[in-house]
């Protein structure tokens, strides 16, 4: 049994009690069941970040509460603390919006486009990355698998169409090229797909670095143009995207493969992003796959993308169950095939192609063989792929089931041509020098994308092996950040590219509905006449029209708001508080600072999130713990960067947590004496009461009262009673103090900086 | 002469008013928890009250179903805890008496104004910082804007409720609707912010996983429809000789 050995001891027990109260919180009742409860727990050496803050907060403090906010940060001699945080604004948000990578405002823009603002709609999307037509094509779109309307029966909002449609209907509408910030740094990108191409946008227009990208092919674009056949994405609307990169001033230079980083240092870059991708395929270690007949599914996609005449027989096999292999299976046909035979040793559900690329392979005649896996290949007059077939197990270490053969389930598959596409892996050229992990991808920080050399990030398929679209312009935006970072900058991507908006007067949506009078479905996309598919390469996928568009925004469920309509928090409805937030989202920059917390605020959101902290305090005294509940506290760690998805964070502190008052011994205000105030007819209160004197409908002076009493100078110099604007002034002064002195705390923590001269700006706007 | 009201179904026997008076006890109870939970600033600005009763719960359940049609987003929530509303054995009612009136001046930003509070004096009649709180008129449900901070206070009050509930095992669950129902009825009338817990003693939670259309579809409706129709559940009537001649059940 341990003994009690002062602290230590004592921690180790708070630290178990703070896990109860975390339970409690979690498993607190909920009213609106949309506000998620973050938690996090501090301890020993975390605890000394807060007290800088804290700090901070004293010296700096604001000219009349500069003591009110000593006193509101003093938490005590607390040893464990629980932080509680949630999300409270109106803007609920919605799980497709959680689930997309790069976070994507998916119920604004289907809100908008709702609302017939297609050029809107399509900044919002144009927000979060650099490739939205590219992203409406070919992304895998899990913000459908998550979208709450296909968990009540029905089929989930066809937002990726929606997002199409959106993009199609801006197509001549361009973002504004970049303000002109330059830094006189210089980044190399090596590789042009997507996330070095998100990367580069970044680095030039948000952050204003001279960034060069280098490809070792001939034409831009990477997988997207060498994976990514034709009639899914059209090359003029790669084209055009990736020139709007160019035309922001991002250099690329083609044919140009990078053998080693040195040289790039040597030409004067200062940090450099590698974003090589997974260009070597793996192989599946059979007999006979090295015979001719038997080729790579990627080299066989490049060759069909860049226009070279690989041929292949009437009868296909294909091997693999990701999108290369639908895509191999589907270029061969309009290559000549007569028989395409998918081999896929999991069952349909394991498939990692996208559904809607699968679903139109099997529309162009591609036969899928599930839990079937190539044993051998053989040659006599043919090819001959022998197969066996597969059942599924128990999950294994990735979650996916295990496979066992079937004793006597051997088959033969006589064809022509064997393409196979089980994957690829990066290529690390040797004078690199970088440190890999498994499957031969790079070591990189999971949370800053560096590598082990200093100056040198990577990411995409590079460091996560052959993933989407989307996580490839995940990491890119990520890579963008920290390399700002790295370069001195603060790391802040962010864009407000949408304009403010108003509330619709009228919805050409509602309208749309009311022509058609029926319970909207969810619409088929349009698709190309079977008989013109596979005479080419032309786009399959046609997009939907403008009336099926209006009419599928109407199924939205509206997941980011609560939706009672209530008024509570000051607006007539949920909608109207949603565009006041996210107005005040793009005037700051991505950042939607408050005073000390971010509004504005459900009001039934913060009573749920209110019950929640409520059940943490209660658990620690069932403990026999102290604790107590402190909100400005919370407001520090906030701006530190912890739980920063939340709006606003609660602290309950675990341990000896009273606060001092002024008046207490110990406090260094023992010469303030109460009794001496009550004889002079003040009232004794809570010291937040003392700045009442002031604000809009605290006019005391205006109404003739004397506004400074002798009694308060001699201890309190600075607590003295000022002009409302003055003192209006000095919180804003105070704050920002606090927002420098937390960012400090974020650079070393290696956590998303704070937008410093974005903040000023918009406290200096609030003076009066 | 005062309203005599009668009723066959459903019944509010001495069996059940046992239950509800213990249940009222419970709230009780919860209510002091409500009073004790933390507070900011340590002002006194919470308000409570319980009501129980039949007709008292009818009345409340019976604004709940106006207040949904007056809704689209959330009209089944309505519908379905207004059925909760006349099934819990009683219904504490807790309120923040400042939110309205008195925001807390903490140079927040929660509700997005300004740290005066501006966005909640801006829009009040008031002089020198005192709003008239005589001017009810409201086109929402709830006059807005309240003071952000002390939403989040009631929340608090409200955990300390159900913690007590927790500890008296009967069961318990905070309502939005029935709070606006109850708050336009007038009770807790000097809160503009009011959560409605039902608390009941039953071997069944209901609320706990309510059917699909549950305002249609719940135990007190489908027990009414079994009544109307006993005959489809083979219920024979003892035709035939009195049965006092003999066991009409035994084959003859």
């Amino acid at each position: 049994m341990p003994k009690y050995d002062g602290n230590v001891f004592a921690q180790e027990g708070l630290l178990q009690v703070a896990q109860h109260c975390a339970q409690a919180a979690l498993h607190a009742p909920q009213l609106t069941g949309k506000t998620e409860i973050k938690m996090e727990i501090l301890t020993g050496e975390e605890l000394k970040d807060y007290f800088s803050i804290q700090g901070e907060a004293n010296k700096r403090g604001a000219v009349l509460s500069g003591e009110t906010y000593k006193l509101a940060y003093d938490l005590g001699q607390p040893q464990v603390l629980l932080l509680i945080g949630a999300d409270a604004t109106p803007d609920v948000k919605a799980p497709c919006r959680a689930a997309c990578p790069v976070g994507i405002d998916v119920p604004r823009y289907i809100r908008l486009i709702g609302d017939g603002k297609y050029d809107q709609a399509a900044a919002v999307v144009r927000e979060k990355l650099p490739l939205p037509s590219v992203c409406a094509r070919i992304c895998h779109a899990p913000c459908e698998t998550r979208c709450r309307r296909g968990a009540i029966r029905d089929n989930p909002i066809a937002i990726l169409a929606l997002k199409r449609f959106a993009m199609d209907a801006a197509l001549n509408v361009k973002p504004t090229v970049s303000g002109g910030k330059v830094t006189g740094r210089r980044v190399a990108v090596i590789g042009s797909g997507p996330a070095g191409l998100t990367a580069a946008y970044y680095l030039k227009r948000v952050c204003g670095h001279a960034v060069t990208i280098f490809e070792a092919f001939s034409e831009p674009g990477g997988m997207l143009r060498m994976g990514v056949p034709e009639y899914r994405l059209p090359r003029e609307i790669l084209d055009r995207e990736i020139d709007m990169i160019k035309e922001l001033g991002v250099e690329i230079k083609l044919g140009t493969k990078i053998e080693s980083l040195n040289k790039l240092f040597q030409q004067g870059y200062d940090a450099v992003f590698v974003a090589i991708g997974a260009h070597r395929p793996a192989r599946m270690e059979i007999e006979g796959e090295d015979l001719p007949g038997v080729i790579d599914g990627l080299s066989f996609l490049r060759d069909v993308n860049t226009g070279k005449g690989t041929k292949v027989g009437e009868r296909v096999a294909v091997v693999g169950g990701g999108n290369a292999a639908v895509d191999a299976a589907r270029a061969t046909l309009r290559r000549g095939a007569k028989e395409v035979t998918i081999l896929y040793r999991r069952s349909m559900a394991q498939m990692r192609g996208h559904r809607n690329n699968i679903d139109q392979a099997q529309r162009e005649g591609v036969k899928i063989e599930v839990l079937a896996s190539p044993a051998a290949i053989t040659r006599g007059d043919n090819l001959e792929v022998k197969c066996v077939r597969m059942k599924l197990g128990s999950p294994d270490a990735t979650g996916r089931p295990s496979l066992e053969p079937i004793e006597g389930s051997e088959f033969t598959l006589p064809v022509d041509t064997v393409i196979v596409a089980i994957g690829q892996s990066p290529e690390m050229p040797p004078d690199f020098g970088l440190s890999l992990g498994g499957g031969g991808t790079f070591r990189v920080d999971d949370a800053t994308l560096s590598t082990d050399r200093k100056g040198v990030f990577a990411g995409g398929d590079a460091v996560s092996g052959p993933a989407s679209f989307i996580e490839a312009v995940a990491a890119g935006r990520k890579a963008a950040s920290w390399i700002d970072q790295y370069l001195g900058g603060l790391g802040i991507i962010d864009e407000a590219l949408a304009p403010a908006e108003e509330m619709p007067r009228m919805s050409p949506a509602k309208e749309a509905l009311q022509m058609t009078g029926d319970d909207p479905k969810r619409p088929s996309m349009q698709l190309l006449p079977k008989e013109q598919t596979l005479s080419g390469f032309a786009e399959v996928e046609l997009g939907l029209s403008e009336q099926a568009s209006l009419i599928e925004s109407t199924r939205c469920l509206k997941c980011n708001e609560i939706g009672y309509d209530c008024g509570a928090c000051g607006f007539k409805t949920c909608r109207e508080a949603v565009i006041n937030y996210q107005n005040r989202l793009n005037e700051t920059g991505g950042e939607p600072w408050g005073w000390l917390v971010k509004g504005p605020s459900c009001i039934w959101r913060l009573t749920e999130f209110g019950i929640a902290v409520d059940w943490a305090a209660a658990a620690a005294h069932r403990h026999n713990v102290e604790s107590r509940v402190a909100m400005i506290p919370g407001t520090a760690f906030m701006r530190m960067g912890h739980l920063p998805d939340c709006s606003m964070i609660v602290v309950v502190p675990l341990g000896p947590c009273k606060e001092r008052w002024y008046f207490e011994p110990g406090s260094g205000r023992e010469d303030f004496r109460p009794f001496a105030t009550a004889r002079r007819g003040q009232m004794l209160q809570y010291p937040p009461l003392w700045i009442r004197f002031t604000g809009p409908g605290r006019d005391f002076p205006r109404r003739g009262m004397k506004t400074k009493d002798e009694w308060w100078e001699p201890p309190y110099e600075r607590l003295e009673i000022v002009k409302d604007d003055d003192w209006g002034n000095s919180v804003l002064d105070r704050d920002y103090a606090i927002f420098v002195a937390a960012d400090k705390v974020r650079e070393q923590n290696k956590v998303k900086r704070l937008n410093l001269p974005k903040i000023r700006e918009i406290l200096d706007a609030k003076k009066k | 002469m005062p309203r005599i009201i009668i009723r066959d179904w459903p019944p509010y026997s001495p069996t059940d008013q046992q239950r509800r008076d213990n249940a009222v006890i419970a709230a009780k109870l919860m209510m002091n928890g409500a009073l004790t939970a933390p507070s900011i600033g340590g002002i006194p600005m919470t308000e409570g009250e319980i009501v129980y009763g039949e007709e008292e719960q009818e009345q409340i359940a019976r604004k709940m179903e106006e207040l949904a049609y007056e809704t689209d987003a959330q009209r089944h929530v309505f519908l379905y805890e207004a059925v909760m509303a006349r099934g819990v054995d009683v219904i504490l009612l807790l309120g923040n008496t400042r939110a309205y009136s008195d925001p807390w001046d903490g140079e927040c930003g929660l509700c997005a104004g300004r740290p005066d509070c501006s966005f909640v004096y801006e829009n009040r009649m008031q002089s020198t910082g005192i709003i008239d709180k005589t001017d009810r008129r409201s086109e929402t449900m709830v006059k807005g804007p309240l003071c952000a901070v002390y939403g989040h206070q009631l929340g608090y009050n409200i955990g300390s409720a159900l913690m007590v509930a927790t500890h008296l095992y009967v069961d318990a669950r905070p309502f939005i609707t029935m709070g606006l129902a109850a708050q336009k009825l007038g009770y807790c009338r000097n809160s503009a912010l009011v959560i409605g817990i039902g608390v009941a003693a039953k071997s069944k939670c209901e609320p706990s996983d309510p059917a699909l259309d549950y305002h249609l579809i719940n135990m007190e409706r489908a027990v009414d429809t079994i009544r109307g129709n006993v005959n489809q559940l083979g219920v024979r009537p003892a035709s035939g000789l009195d049965y006092r001649s003999g066991d009409p059940s035994e084959k003859r």
